[in-house]
């Protein structure tokens, strides 16, 4: 009788130093994307779709779904193997050093460590409409089974909403004595908001504020290495939670004297 | 050339505005750009090759993040920063690990960021160095101090984006500014102008004359703002030159209440026609003083404070007020940058032109530099061969 063998041992080990996608067998490349095209759909347009997949860097590129979506303009589905590879190895994407705290421990460490409430205000600032990251950190109801910050006892959370100009949030930090302002902007292209990002930094260090509060940005796009480049203290993503953004403003705070 | 007889674009062999600098003594130097993809880094490379090929001990810091290979967003390939054996780095300690230079670690800061504590380290091999983890005033006022301390006969400061925090009178000497043509969505000479005008002009305002100064002193001393009103200048009359007037007659208010609303402080009145403010002037603390009846003079501390639009500043001016700076910070340079990041380019001898009648200061381009500098890059679509 033949032993029971893992079938996990039967998989083949991916070369960590030339990372490619995983489609049907490793190393194969396969990658599927989508995109819509200015031109009725037809033909010409499958072909236009597969030209420009081939041009991206795909081989074998293979139109799988096309339909017309009105107006004039169509939307393809396609399949290719994408050529390149990543080092995988020597990718190393700053993280925030600080632990991270839970609900309770974020509270009994503002007690124990600081002493105080901890104001913390929070915005979309410029043009900026989108509070749904904003929201999730904030509002108490908080996402994904976390608390925001308004359900923290120890934290005074100030959710101003969507829209607000630079001077604005700065006004209300003045009022508010804020420790905290985390700022929340969908990065575009077109660098808009990043202008925007930026302006609030110049306009707290000209007002003599920077060195008081804790700076935080967050957005789709938003990484620590931009957020440091913006010249914020911290930059979160897609998926943060209230706790992680707490956990880093309390010792941060700690760290910098700021209690 | 003659820094006096006009800007012009100085390519020759045997220019270079380092000269300018160091003529002038102006040895902490902040490099500011107009938009992202400016040439800051360029301009600062330019700067670093000429003074480590004649033996000057460098000390470098960003006030952003300096010398990856490629920019975090748009994934374009960035100029990279090399530092000969010597040079002095402030950067954050995960940064200085993943530069190929290799280092000597002199000394660590308290200061933190994501990338690490900040870190003072001398090259011991030269290669390419990434500077990170400096993001305020205060930290680039730290940076200086210790690479000025640990032998740092330069300092040059590279900016990010087009912020000017750094561009501060006591924190450095002098700025050079980079003009690029990825400031402007539409790829021509006026659009880029039209851009680099607010950040030109913001070294160009002119410094407070002293009675004024001697006036505002009081609130200058206590960091405060403060007006005075026609009626107290008639009162000083037979004052000898430059005296102060006594406090009672100096309005004094908080350093925020411009972001209140100055007309709405209880000593504000129409006879004020001096008024300083030791922080931000934005456009809307200068749209509420549109309406002020007599011709306002607004001393704003340092050029780094006026974060003023275009359209504002031409509006204030146009009701009769004028701007002044009580410590101006000298424009070393205008360094341009013909290439637009998302392809194109404009002429470069065009653009200078252009750039040197508004600046009033020796214009080069940051890309093309000269054939003597042994460092300076060749560029082609905005970033560095």
């Amino acid at each position: 009788m033949n032993p029971v063998v893992d079938y996990r041992t039967k998989i083949a080990r991916p070369n960590l130093h030339q990372l490619r996608p995983y489609g049907d067998t490793m190393d194969d490349g396969k990658v599927q994307l989508s995109f819509s095209l200015p031109v009725p759909d037809g033909a010409e347009a499958v072909e236009a779709a597969r030209q420009l997949a081939t041009k991206m860097g795909l081989r074998d590129a293979a139109v799988v779904h096309h339909e017309d979506i009105g107006e004039g303009f169509s939307f393809f589905v396609l399949y290719g193997n994408c050529q390149h590879a990543v080092d995988y190895a020597n990718i190393h994407v700053p993280k925030v050093d600080v632990e991270r705290m839970d609900f309770y421990a974020v509270n009994a460490f503002i007690r124990d460590r600081i002493g105080r409430k901890v104001v913390i205000l929070g915005a979309c600032t410029g043009t900026d409409a989108h509070t749904v990251g904003i929201d999730a950190i904030m509002n108490m109801k908080g996402y994904n089974g976390e608390y925001g910050l308004e359900r923290y006892p120890e934290i005074d959370a100030y959710n101003l909403g969507s829209q607000v100009e630079n001077a604005e949030l700065v006004r209300k930090a003045i009022e508010l004595r804020a420790d905290a302002l985390l700022v929340s902007q969908v990065v575009t292209q077109k660098d808009v908001h990043l202008h925007n990002l930026a302006h609030l930094v110049d306009l707290l260090e000209a007002q003599g504020l920077r060195e008081r509060l804790v700076l935080v940005a967050g957005g789709p796009r938003i990484t620590h290495e931009l957020a440091l480049e913006l010249g914020y203290d911290a930059g979160f993503g897609p998926g943060t939670l209230a706790p992680e953004v707490a956990s880093f403003v309390v010792q941060e705070m700690v760290r910098r004297g700021l209690a | 050339m003659s820094d006096e007889s006009g800007a012009h674009l100085e390519t020759r062999p045997g220019f270079h505005p380092v000269a300018r600098c160091r003529t002038a003594g102006w040895r902490r130097i902040a490099f500011i750009g107009i938009c992202k993809h400016a040439g800051k880094t360029t301009a600062f490379n330019h700067f670093l090759s000429r003074l480590t090929a004649v033996g000057e001990t460098v000390g470098l810091c960003s006030v952003g993040i300096d010398g990856e290979r490629t920019d975090h967003l748009s994934g374009i390939q960035k100029p990279q920063i090399w530092a000969s054996e010597g040079t002095l780095v402030v950067s954050a300690a995960q940064a200085l690990e993943a530069s190929s230079a290799m280092f000597e670690w002199l000394e660590e800061l308290p200061v933190s960021s994501p990338l690490g504590p900040l870190m003072v380290a001398r090259v011991t091999l030269a290669g390419e160095v990434l500077l990170a983890g400096v993001r305020q005033r205060a930290h680039v006022a730290q940076a200086i101090q210790r690479l000025k301390a640990w032998g740092a006969e330069w300092c040059l400061i590279d900016g990010a984006f087009d912020r000017i925090a750094a561009g501060v009178p006591g924190l450095v000497d002098t700025v050079v500014l980079a003009v690029g043509a990825s400031a402007a969505r539409e790829l021509s000479i006026p659009a880029v102008l039209r851009a680099a005008r607010p950040f030109l002009r913001r070294y160009r305002v002119p410094a407070a004359d002293g009675a004024l100064e001697a006036r505002l002193q009081p609130a200058v001393e206590r960091g405060q703002i403060g007006w005075t009103t026609a009626d107290a200048r008639d009162g000083t009359a037979g004052a000898p030159a430059g005296s102060a007037l006594p406090d009672d007659l100096l309005h004094i208010a908080g350093r925020d209440a411009a972001l209140f609303g100055l007309p709405r402080q209880a000593a504000w009145s129409e006879a004020v026609d001096a008024v300083y403010l030791p922080g931000a002037v934005t456009d809307e603390i200068v749209a509420d003083l549109l309406g002020h009846r007599r011709p306002l003079q607004l001393v704003a501390d340092h050029p780094a404070q006026l974060l003023l639009s275009e359209t504002a500043w031409a509006r204030f001016e146009r009701a009769g007020h004028r701007l002044s700076v009580l410590r101006p910070l000298p424009l070393a340079a205008v360094a341009v940058n013909p290439h637009h990041v998302q392809g194109g380019r404009l002429d470069v001898r065009a653009l200078a032109g252009a750039v040197a009648e508004e600046a009033g200061v020796p214009v080069y381009d940051a890309c093309g530099g000269d054939d003597e500098d042994g460092g300076v890059s060749r560029c082609r679509n905005g970033r560095r061969d």
